[in-house]
């Protein structure tokens, strides 16, 4: 009978180190993506979790057997506490700290998915120390380690884990990190969005705020601003005068009203849309924190304009910064927020001095925290995730979703992130009401709203207009229209492409736009110069946008490469066979596959620009350009 | 209803929920999954179990929620989203 336990041990511990040599083979091959055509890596997976299981049969028989066998007499101690054996203490004593790496290991892989990947990874690492370590116990305490046939097995596991390794090393130094796959900048890290040259330049007008509207749109309560004029949220003193003082504030507009929650009806009445690009219901992503708050929200004032082409956030704070900060108090009241960020581009100076000295003027009347942080310069991080996790992390990069901002953000806190446009509108419609923020608009959309026009004006402009206004209107008014060329840009960041003849008459209107396949965006209008030449701009602004991917998601990565690259030689007139056929079926392909919407925008906008300049891309595939600017790259005229 | 979501920024484009799942998911030319159909078919879901199971880098997620399936893929403006 003893014999029996005896032999159980030798050969269960055999047994279970041939498994363990299995495993860790079968876990490098699966770290380092080994397949082939008729073993797919989720066999070798699969195999590996298996096989590291059934191990743990041959490892309980070995040591109960070991244990309970009364010629080794080594008990229980011996066997769970490493070293307190007598009978070579430290062979043995081996064998117990391989038993609790091992438990270590197959432990933290049954709840991987609740101790997050990081964790995991590095306690996976101690793979390696294990292994080792249960063959040395098996070489020092092995009454079968001097036979010829036991050497065998432990030269052939050693061989094994050594070339699996070894693989392993030389697979990883092929891998290069995603991010750094990213291009550099096509320019150099000035922080004003130019790539093409027409997209206006460091210098902003708001100055000469156009008189956009119908006569006799305004008719509502007695002293608010009216709708004509743009005079609603740039309403006030000139633009010249800077930015407006807390006293001339609060004589223009009154006290800020606080209606706590009552307000989200009024703002879900009103209507009122989303600035900062997506156009979601202002009202109904209160309603949603609000439901979830107890009070203990966080309101994030989003004025981090990024790279992106816009202006007028950072017009806005510039000159109205009480009506901004008014906002953001408004919404913290409403939705139950003990917290306000304000989260303005550190490139912003003015804007960021404005809010600032607002701050400092009225900061002992602030019944909760109102804290300024600036975010860094960048193409993203005005995302809504990417703001939440700069103020958390220090890392403005968007994050996945779910959970949304909404549920979990600021702190983990449910979190409002709305654009200061759409927060100092809260502000007016928190004074006037919803009826008379619905008496401005020409069509289905109500209300005005803050553009951004460039290209073919000496400055770029930010006016306000009433929705609905036609594009060629707003464009003439600005003196945008004569020098115009085939294109414009409209929405947000990049935007899309229209013809600006045929869309002369477009309404500015989302819902209109919506059916041209066209966005409002963020209100961003750039001119297509007549001098300039809309195949090589589409393809220099699809170089920037590879280059302002955050270098997190792989489709965006390889995708706006790809498509960057394409474009680029279709625009220099040198294609490559499958360069249109490639630019389609990534056009098709990219959307929706990142944690945000950057790769969406990219492709909508070089999908939009084959189509608006189908002839000059035909043109260009031929070597040609009917500018005749094709082949430096550049524009030889740049506006601005 | 279940509905898979792929976490795009821990996703390194392995492959295998491809390889267990080739209903719904495609590869790109450089390996990172297509998602055809996010909705996953009582038929197939033990095999979208085991994917969440595999996945190297616990990128492919599944997801209870009825109203999951807008969040997941939330993008009805096909622009970059500032809010």
């Amino acid at each position: 009978m003893t014999n029996y336990l005896w032999f159980s041990t030798r050969g269960a511990g055999i047994v279970s180190l041939i498994m363990f040599t299995l495993v860790v083979v079968l876990g490098i091959l699966t770290a380092s993506r080994w397949q082939t055509r008729n073993w797919p890596q989720f066999v070798t997976a699969g195999l590996h979790r298996s096989l590291a299981l059934s191990s743990l049969i041959f490892l309980v028989i070995h040591i109960v057997t070991a244990v309970v066998d009364p010629f080794t007499n080594l008990g229980w101690s011996a066997a769970f506490i490493p070293f307190s054996s007598t009978y070579r203490p430290v062979a043995l004593g081996l064998g117990s700290v391989a038993l609790y790496l091992l438990a270590a290991l197959i432990l933290t892989s049954l709840i991987r998915d609740r101790i997050g990947l990081r964790t995991w990874r590095v306690i996976h690492w101690a793979a390696y120390a294990f292994w080792p370590v249960a063959l040395i116990h098996g070489i020092g305490t092995g009454s079968d380690s001097g036979a010829v046939w036991m050497r065998a097995i432990n030269g052939v596991c050693i061989s094994a884990v050594a070339a699996a390794a070894a693989w392993r090393l030389w697979e990883a130094s092929t891998r290069q990190p995603l991010a750094d796959l990213v291009p550099a900048p096509t320019e150099d890290s000035s922080h004003i969005v130019n790539p093409a040259g027409f997209l206006g330049g460091p210098r902003v007008e708001a100055g000469t705020l156009v008189s956009v509207g119908p006569a006799g749109a305004a008719r509502a309560s007695a002293g608010a601003p009216r709708a004509r004029g743009g005079d609603r949220l740039l309403g006030g003193p000139v633009a010249a005068a800077g930015a407006e003082s807390y006293a001339a504030h609060r004589a223009r507009l009154g006290r800020m009203p606080l209606h706590g929650p009552a307000l989200i009806p009024a703002v879900e009445a009103a209507g009122l849309l989303g600035r900062g690009g997506a156009g979601f219901p202002v009202g109904r992503k209160w309603r949603s924190v609000a439901e979830r708050s107890n009070g203990h929200a966080v309101v994030v004032a989003n004025g981090a304009e990024g790279k992106s082409t816009s202006r007028k956030d950072r017009v806005l704070m510039s000159l109205r910064p009480h009506l901004v900060l008014d906002g953001a108090l408004i919404a913290a009241n409403a939705v139950g927020a003990d917290e306000v960020v304000m989260y303005i581009g550190t490139e912003h100076r003015p804007a960021l001095d404005a809010m600032t000295r607002a701050i400092a003027e009225r900061h002992r009347e602030f019944t909760i925290p109102v804290r300024l942080v600036e975010a860094p310069i960048g193409f993203v991080v005005g995302e809504s995730s990417a703001a939440v996790h700069y103020i958390n992390t220090g890392d403005a990069r968007p994050t996945m979703a779910p959970p949304r901002t909404f549920e979990s953000g600021v702190g983990g806190r449910p979190t409002v992130v709305s654009n200061v446009e759409s927060l100092a509108y809260t502000a007016l419609i928190a004074r006037y009401g919803p009826d008379w923020y619905r008496a401005a608009g020409r069509g289905e959309t109500r209300g005005t709203a803050l553009v951004t026009v460039s290209g073919t004006t000496p400055a770029q402009r930010v006016v306000e207009i009433e929705y609905g206004t036609p594009l060629g209107e707003v464009l003439e008014r600005v003196g945008a229209w004569t020098t115009a060329g085939q294109g414009v840009m409209l929405g947000d960041s990049f935007g899309a492409w229209a013809d600006v003849h045929a869309a002369r008459d477009l309404p500015l209107d989302p819902a209109v736009m919506k059916q041209y396949g066209l966005s409002f965006g963020a209100g961003v209008i750039a001119v297509l110069p007549a001098t300039t030449c809309g195949v090589i701009e589409t393809a220099e602004v699809m170089a920037y946008m590879a280059g302002e991917s955050a270098g997190q998601c792989g489709p965006c990565v390889y995708g706006l490469n790809a498509l960057a690259e394409a474009t680029q030689r279709l625009a220099v007139g040198r294609p490559n066979q499958g360069d249109l056929a490639g630019i389609a079926r990534w056009g098709s392909q990219l959307s929706g596959r990142g944690a945000c919407a950057h790769p969406d925008g990219a492709v909508a906008f070089v999908n939009s620009g084959l189509q608006i300049f189908a002839d000059e891309f035909a043109l260009h595939a031929r070597g040609g350009c009917s500018l005749r600017v094709g082949r430096a790259g550049r524009p030889m005229v740049a506006a601005g | 209803m279940t509905v898979l979501n792929i976490d795009r920024v821990a996703c390194d484009g392995r492959g295998m929920c491809a390889e267990l799942l080739p209903e719904l998911i495609d590869l790109d030319e450089w390996g990172y999954p297509i998602v055809r159909g996010a909705e996953i078919p009582l038929h197939l879901m033990e095999h979208a179990r085991r994917a969440v199971e595999v996945c190297p880098v616990l990128a492919f997620r599944l997801f209870n929620d009825p109203s999951a399936a807008s969040k997941v893929n939330p993008r009805p403006s096909s622009r970059p989203v500032r809010r």
